[in-house]
């Protein structure tokens, strides 16, 4: 075979149009011939090229398998002897160019050390992803710990458990519970986050969520704007500025809370973090069962907090949180109904300790806090305790949510008790005011509870914290 | 190619439902190979059973080894087809973009532009020679570049 015949026939051959003898002398031509493959070689890559020229980027786009089947129905095949030429052309491809589009994932994490995790992926069999990386329709929760979350928009975040996420879309996340610091890059902006209680849109920013159960989610903002919309009641809108913290109340309305920088961590802690704040839960289905544990010699006995928020009808009133005493059962004394201090949800009391002998503040050992009532859930409690040292400013000691009674009828009754200490032995120290808000329990009207007796113990502060 | 696009585009699917398997570091290269020679065995089965011509199997692993490039050389020759194609006279470049980048039969772009379709082959086999000459000695100059 003369080298234009040659020439003809591998033309021939790469555009299907090469058959019976022709096609086996080509065959044996390139078999016993290296300057015949040689110059197959030629013509396999200039097809290669021209292909790859009109389909190159769109051939990495993995069309559906139904679509190839329609696709090899429809056509003919009559390049049977072109197989080999797949080898080369799909080889130097998948080199040349999925190497180079190795895919970045949606949403990678990290973990500090001691953090507990569970993930769940949309995708599972042969397709399941593997590794901390996260795609849309992904789940991760935190048990306990720190996790450092990486979009590959550039969006940064870091959780703190327990919390519980999921991916929606790679500009949408989902979340449930948790506390999540965000910062987010300008090529980012309109990253979303919804909570059960609210939408979030970032606007280039840097942002903090508190999305706990029976709290109401809060937004605080450190630099930028995001725009934030309740998803109950009036679903209003709001635009926060850097400095400014909200929560949305039950209706939908936003309502102004101080901004909690320390509350976020923006790096991933190096080391394990123990919670150290040690929490004793008990609960009876008699709302007298703890009425013998009120304290009359505790730091609190006798103050009168400044309230915000409670209710005030039947008897009830925030100043029975300090008087030492439980108070009888429901109804049991005419004209005092409620021996207690009723709840709404977001209500305040805030109490100050003072400087102490010393000038020192306060050191608190234990915190010991009752709720019962008759009717099942307003035996429950939920609240969070902050503390502010001497000339310092409030951080967040501890959240309680213990709702045991919450699946007892509602004539059931019920009481817990909630004992609060340290594992150092000192909960907080150098301590002048502490305030307590409560939130949602489960199982009542209007998601309140009768609080009985609030008991705070310690002893002034010796030496500087 | 019609057979080696759907080819292709199967190996595509299987590297991207298998991406996790790859171990970062190992060689992308034979592993992806791998995977697309083993579609391809599929394929050949399959031409087989529909009594098409093809080579035969000693002869098509043969082509394939020695039809292997490394990227670079590859890199090499799609800017040297640039080069080429630049060159070509605007009739001839405008039948090679009708034969590479339409699904069209060429008897469609005969009667647009009223030629014969045997004639349009003779075209097409002269550019395709033309543009494997020219890339020839494009990649000679560019390797022997000081």
């Amino acid at each position: 075979m003369n080298p234009r015949e040659l020439e003809h026939h591998l033309q021939d051959l790469f555009d299907g149009r090469l058959e019976g003898e022709s096609f086996e002398h080509l065959q044996k031509v390139l078999r016993d011939d290296p300057a015949a493959r040689a110059a197959y070689r030629e013509h396999l890559h200039l097809q290669h090229a021209l292909e790859f020229r009109t389909n190159g980027v769109d051939l990495l786009n993995v069309v559906p398998m139904d679509l190839v089947v329609e696709r090899r129905q429809r056509r003919s095949m009559r390049n049977a002897g072109l197989a080999a030429a797949a080898v080369v052309a799909i080889g130097v491809l998948v080199m040349a160019l999925v190497a180079a589009r190795t895919p970045q994932p949606t949403l990678t994490f990290n973990t500090a050390p001691g953090t507990d995790i569970s993930i769940s992926h949309a995708l599972t069999g042969e397709d399941a992803l593997e590794g901390l990386v996260l795609e849309p329709g992904s789940r991760l929760k935190v048990l306990n710990g720190t996790v450092e979350l990486e979009f590959a928009s550039g969006v940064r975040g870091i959780v703190r458990g327990p919390a519980d996420l999921t991916l929606q879309r790679e500009d949408l996340l989902e979340l449930t519970n948790g506390t999540v610091w965000f910062e987010v890059p300008k090529k980012a902006v309109g990253f979303k986050v919804n909570t059960p209680d609210l939408v979030l849109t970032d606007l280039g920013t840097e942002f903090g969520i508190i999305s706990e159960a029976n709290f109401l989610d809060e937004v605080h903002v450190f630099d930028g704007k995001v725009e934030v919309r309740s998803r109950h009641g009036l679903k209003k809108k709001e635009l926060l500025k850097a400095g400014q913290a909200r929560y949305a109340g039950p209706a939908g309305r936003w309502k102004e809370t101080p901004v909690r920088r320390d509350h976020f961590l923006d790096e991933l802690p190096t080391k394990e973090i123990e919670p150290a704040v040690v929490s004793t839960e008990d609960s009876s289905g008699s709302q007298l069962a703890y009425a013998d544990d009120a304290s009359a010699s505790d730091l609190f006995h006798g103050l009168t907090p400044v309230t915000t928020g409670w209710y005030l009808n039947n008897g009830a009133h925030p100043k029975e949180l300090t008087d030492g005493i439980h108070g009888a059962g429901s109804n049991q004394v005419p004209g005092d109904p409620v021996q207690g201090a009723w709840t709404t949800v977001g209500a305040t009391a805030e109490y100050h300790l003072g400087k102490g002998a010393k000038g020192l503040g306060y050191d608190l050992t234990s915190i010991q806090s009752i709720a019962s009532w008759n009717g099942a859930g307003f035996g429950n409690q939920a609240w969070t305790v902050e503390v502010k040292p001497v000339g310092g400013d409030y951080r967040i000691l501890h959240t309680v949510n213990y709702h045991p009674l919450s699946s007892q009828p509602l004539d059931g009754g019920g009481a817990t008790k909630v004992v609060l200490t340290d594992k150092s032995g000192v909960l907080a120290s150098g301590i002048e005011s502490i305030k307590f808000t409560a939130s949602h329990v489960a199982g009542s009207v209007g998601n309140s509870f009768v609080w009985r007796e609030l008991d705070v113990f310690g002893g002034p502060t010796k030496r500087t914290p | 190619m019609d057979g080696v696009d759907d080819v292709l585009q199967e190996t595509n699917l299987v590297l991207w439902e298998k991406r996790r398997t790859f171990e970062p570091g190992s060689n992308f290269r034979a592993w992806a190979c791998a995977i697309a020679r083993f579609r391809v065995m599929g394929h050949r089965r399959k031409l087989a059973r529909l009594g098409l011509q093809m080579f035969d199997d000693d002869l098509a692993e043969q082509l394939a080894t020695e039809c292997e490039a490394e990227p670079e050389e590859l890199t090499d020759r799609m800017r040297a087809l640039e080069h080429c194609l630049g060159r070509l006279p605007q009739k001839e470049r405008a039948l090679i973009d009708f034969r590479y980048f339409s699904d069209s039969q060429l008897e469609e772009y005969a009667a647009q532009c009223g030629r014969p379709v045997n004639s349009l082959r003779v075209s097409l086999f002269r550019i395709r020679a033309a543009l494997k000459k020219c890339i020839t000695n494009e990649l000679t100059l560019s390797r022997n570049r000081p």
